[in-house]
């Protein structure tokens, strides 16, 4: 008992100070971190090889779609000049195919789990031929587009089959999806032709 | 009479600020979680295209940077990874020999974000493509900045 307030008469320590210290970390931190998440178009290029395997003469008109990146912010789509909502349209409708047009992508009867025997257009191919001199911006927001359109479709698939929006997909889910409405664009690029 | 009046106001009970340091700390713990470090800093300057409907890139921890714009006052692009210049043709070896510097599944998972500025011709672009191709480096991140508001696209 006697010790214990003997203790008491020990000075405080001054932690006024202590404040100070940690606000200097506190603006530190704020100065050299940035909140900014970063966001962008996720893409995955071919490997090398694959590149060369499907030759262009070799598949279907019908399963072709081409799509040209022009000089200035041109999208040419099938020969018709398209604004970058209109490319989305064209894509969707290129992709779906569900009336099984002759003129649209040949469907294949595919085993696909979760969804079953179904006909998918898994031979289109979406042919974007790019100039050299092209825009960044025209490229990305084609790119956009098409992106998009696959999206939208499989969303609407996504609802109509499992009653969810597409974002709320497990893995099992998605890769049905994707198999469903497989992404197969190809790039090539136009030198410069003026 | 002036002295008195000065001890008189030496009574007023100071503030306790112990637990000030505390708060602050509380609120330094909240950034160091939410933020992440700003990498290397390009010294090129470039606007990345706008969009409406773009995804967010979850994981920071394995993304690469390039960047392809102007430097102040000139009008020719170039490429800069890693705070330094390079050709379109060279940036895939660089991005291959960053990448052997990290640990296995980091490696993997890297993806290589493409910061370009709107105007840069596509020609540029292809040639990184091509260069990340030969590397291997295949998963890309077109980076674009967000907009709320309906823009006439091209």
């Amino acid at each position: 008992m006697f010790r214990r307030k003997h203790r008491h008469d020990t000075g405080f320590l001054n932690t006024t100070s202590t404040a100070d210290i940690s606000f200097m970390l506190l603006i530190f931190f704020l100065v050299t971190t940035s909140i900014d998440s970063e966001k962008g178009l996720l893409r995955h290029l071919s490997p090398l090889k694959d590149t060369e395997t499907q030759d262009k003469s070799t598949c279907l008109q019908r399963n072709m779609l081409p799509i040209c990146i022009g000089i200035d912010d041109h999208i040419t789509c099938d020969g018709n000049e398209v604004t970058a909502q209109e490319l989305k349209l064209r894509v969707e409708e290129f992709v779906e195919n569900s009336e099984n047009s002759p003129f649209l992508p040949q469907k294949n009867e595919r085993n696909i789990p979760l969804l079953g025997l179904c006909e998918v257009t898994d031979e289109h191919i979406i042919a974007v031929e790019v100039d050299r001199n092209a825009r960044y911006d025209t490229y990305f927001h084609a790119q956009e587009a098409i992106m998009s359109a696959y999206v939208s479709l499989r969303d609407k698939l996504s609802r109509k089959r499992f009653n969810h929006p597409y974002s709320q997909c497990s893995q099992a889910e998605y890769d049905a999806l994707t198999q469903y409405y497989p992404q197969r664009i190809s790039e090539t690029e136009r030198e410069n032709t003026d | 009479m002036i002295k008195f009046e000065r001890k008189a106001e030496r009574n007023i009970m100071s503030l306790n600020t112990a637990s000030l340091a505390d708060l602050i700390f509380t609120v330094l713990f909240f950034f160091m979680i939410v933020t992440t470090m700003k990498n290397e800093q390009s010294t090129i300057e470039y606007d990345t295209p706008k969009s409406q409907n773009i995804e967010k890139i979850s994981n920071k921890q394995h993304i690469l940077y390039i960047y392809i714009g102007r430097q102040k006052g000139e009008n020719t692009f170039n490429v800069q990874f890693n705070g330094t210049f390079t050709t379109p043709q060279n940036v895939g070896q660089m991005v291959a020999k960053a990448r052997t510097k990290m640990t296995k599944q980091d490696g993997v998972d890297t993806k290589i974000c493409i910061k370009a500025d709107k105007d840069t011709p596509m020609g540029i672009i292809n040639d990184v493509k091509k260069s990340l191709q030969l590397a291997n480096a295949l998963g890309i991140i077109y980076s674009a900045n967000q907009t709320n508001t309906i823009e006439n696209k091209p």
